[in-house]
């Protein structure tokens, strides 16, 4: 890595400092661009290796990655241990399932308020943080969890029965539907349906997201997270008002999950009660993790690894040469699913602490320094 | 009263409820004086800077007695935050680093009860110059500097939400001579260009009263001697117990103690 000098201030303060970070924002704004056009495409790999199921991986992988990255926030940058997850999930669900299935307001209008909702809520949740520090905290957000799953199923039976909530699905909004690149349907509506146009409304969506939560992290507010997150004694020595920015950590952490439950329900139609067991801010734990611990990037990784990884295994498992044939493989195939993907977790996390950010970081010292690398 | 300084009156702080760490300490740092408190381990001085920086609470701490104002405003009762703004800063004891953010993050975390504004980021170059060590180093986490150079980031840190009041907690800890006597230099030079208020908490007695204009001497939970630094300096029985003077009769020192206690009884 060569030593970066600069001769002025607006050089050192540029997000993007060297060409190659330039080029690789580059790359993959590319990439991601192509992504949908080349997995929506008729193509058939041979030996049925899944060509269309990425596309769908990437849109739940799009929609966790924000989840994941509040979870960062709250978990990797504020060291609040919180495991409300799925409560929040929980709380844009009903959200939406209340104002867009019920009243039938409008996706694009549900999205702004799920995050207010999500914000005042969490603030809420967070109190106990301004008592409770690591497994303290832990218990009392473990009661939230099951105060929530409580409220949902009182909330789902008393508006939707023991079925579901069904959410409609979104229309693009009049302005860009009169584009003219939409086809629209029998009854002139451009419904957001399908792998392909959901892409589109999740692909911004995740990258406004992001965008905000790491400018936040970058900022005033995320320096102030850190520090309480390592010193929070010292963190209202230097002025710090240690309460309001816990709670601030809660809240903009809890806003974009909310949101993300929102974009989850829409996506996926319905939601039941067993749409949120307690597990899955293990899943969000996970991503964040193996993604790189304390890393925004790492978070987005991470939930893009805990849906290509899974789908990629099943081909391997049940349509690999050799593999195909073991029959224990595939009597058990969701055990052996999810032992293959608890078994590479343990993998990266012994040889690569760092995570997939750590993967990547060392290999960028690796050939920056080449030949001098060891 | 406007600009009195800081005035601790008649202090007792007692922790768990029962513990007395401080009795009936008064003190007062006079606007753009350096003022130095001595005292041996346990004497208390952590309790009194807590008390005056509202960080008693960290170990249960309350105060049973007295009152502490900052030119004229009470801030006993302040959450230390608020104390911050009232513009007293404090450099506290074993430095308190954030050790994963950068030392220039360090700085700003420092700037943190400011509106956001060009100001900070001049308060930033001045403390680049004075410490150029730290503009070297800006973009280095703060737990990778050496001993001397997180001290003066701690005191870098302090200085960044423009103290009126800077209170310097144990300064010398752990450092070599020569830190210990630049940083001192430097606190002077603060003291005297702009006028800031320094309270000097200190073990090295030698150092803190050669660079301070007054002192007191805390023991177990009193004040016992005070003075100005020089007449303090060169009493034989200060110098036999806290400047390592060699000779001096303790008995001398205890006389002085009860005089002391009588005058102020």
């Amino acid at each position: 890595m060569r030593s970066r000098l600069v001769t002025d201030y607006r050089q050192d303060l540029a997000i993007f400092k060297t060409r190659p970070q330039k080029v690789i924002v580059a790359v993959v704004a590319g990439l991601a661009v192509a992504f949908p056009f080349v997995f929506s495409s008729d193509f058939t790999p041979p030996l049925g290796f899944p060509w269309r199921a990425w596309l769908t991986a990437a849109n739940l992988a799009l929609i966790a990655s924000i989840g994941a990255a509040a979870f960062n926030l709250l978990l990797g940058y504020t060291h609040q241990v919180s495991v409300a997850h799925a409560a929040f999930l929980m709380l844009g669900t009903m959200t939406a399932g209340y104002l867009g299935s019920i009243h039938h307001v409008s996706f694009w209008v549900i999205l702004p308020i799920s995050l207010l909702v999500g914000a005042v809520v969490g603030a809420l949740v967070g109190l106990p943080a301004l008592r409770f520090r690591g497994l303290y905290l832990l218990v009392a957000t473990f009661g939230v969890h099951f105060f929530f799953l409580q409220v949902y199923k009182t909330f789902q039976t008393s508006f939707f029965g023991f079925n579901a909530i069904r959410f409609p699905a979104p229309e693009v909004p009049v302005w860009l539907a009169q584009l003219g690149v939409f086809t629209p349907d029998a009854e002139g509506r451009v419904l957001i349906q399908g792998d392909f146009r959901w892409y589109w409304v999740l692909l911004p969506i995740a990258v406004l997201s992001i965008a905000y939560m790491s400018n936040v992290i970058r900022l005033r507010e995320g320096r102030a997270f850190r520090a309480i997150a390592q010193h929070d004694v010292s963190a209202s020595l230097t002025g710090i008002d240690v309460t309001a920015t816990k709670l601030r950590a809660f809240a903009i952490s809890s806003a974009f999950v909310t949101m993300s439950g929102v974009l989850g329900s829409y996506y996926l139609r319905a939601r039941g009660e067993d749409s949120f067991p307690f597990e899955v801010v293990l899943f969000y734990a996970i991503m964040v993790i193996v993604g790189g611990f304390s890393s925004t990037q790492g978070a987005v990784l991470g939930a893009l690894f805990f849906y290509f990884f899974p789908t990629f295994f099943d081909w391997f498992r049940s349509r690999a040469p050799v593999v195909r044939d073991i029959k224990f493989l595939q009597a058990y195939a969701n055990e052996i699913n999810l032992a293959g993907f608890g078994i590479l977790i343990i993998i990266v996390l012994v040889f690569r602490p760092g995570g997939l950010v750590g993967v990547w970081r060392s290999l960028k010292g690796y050939w920056g320094r080449w030949p001098f690398s060891t | 009263m406007t600009d009195s300084g800081l005035l601790v009156a008649n202090l007792s702080v007692a922790y768990a409820g029962s513990v007395t760490a401080l009795r009936g300490v008064s003190l007062r740092v006079p606007r753009g004086s350096i003022v130095t408190v001595l005292g041996a381990n346990g004497a208390g001085k952590t309790t009194l800077v807590r008390a005056v920086t509202g960080l008693l609470f960290v170990h249960d701490g309350k105060i049973r007695e007295g009152t502490i104002t900052f030119n004229g405003k009470p801030i006993h009762t302040a959450s230390a935050t608020a104390v911050v703004k009232h513009g007293i800063c404090q450099v506290p004891e074993g430095r308190m680093l954030f050790p994963r953010l950068t030392a220039e993050e360090n700085l700003l975390c420092g700037a943190a009860t400011r509106r956001r504004s060009p100001e900070i980021d001049l308060d930033l170059e001045r403390v680049y110059q004075l410490f150029p060590v730290l503009g070297e180093r800006r973009r280095q986490p703060a737990g990778l500097l050496s001993g001397g150079e997180q001290q003066m980031l701690a005191v870098g840190r302090a200085l960044m939400a423009r103290p009126r009041l800077l209170i310097c907690d144990e300064l010398s800890l752990g450092l070599a001579p020569m830190v210990v006597a630049e940083l001192f230099r430097l606190l002077r030079q603060l003291n005297e260009t702009e006028e800031m208020s320094i309270l000097v908490i200190e073990q090295n007695a030698r150092v803190a009263l050669e660079n301070s204009h007054y002192g007191y001497v805390l023991e177990t939970g009193q004040m016992v001697v005070e003075g100005d630094s020089g007449t303090l300096r060169a009493d034989p029985h200060v110098q036999e117990l806290y400047l390592g003077g060699a000779g001096e009769a303790k008995a001398a020192y205890q006389a002085l103690v009860r005089q002391y206690r009588n005058a102020i009884a």
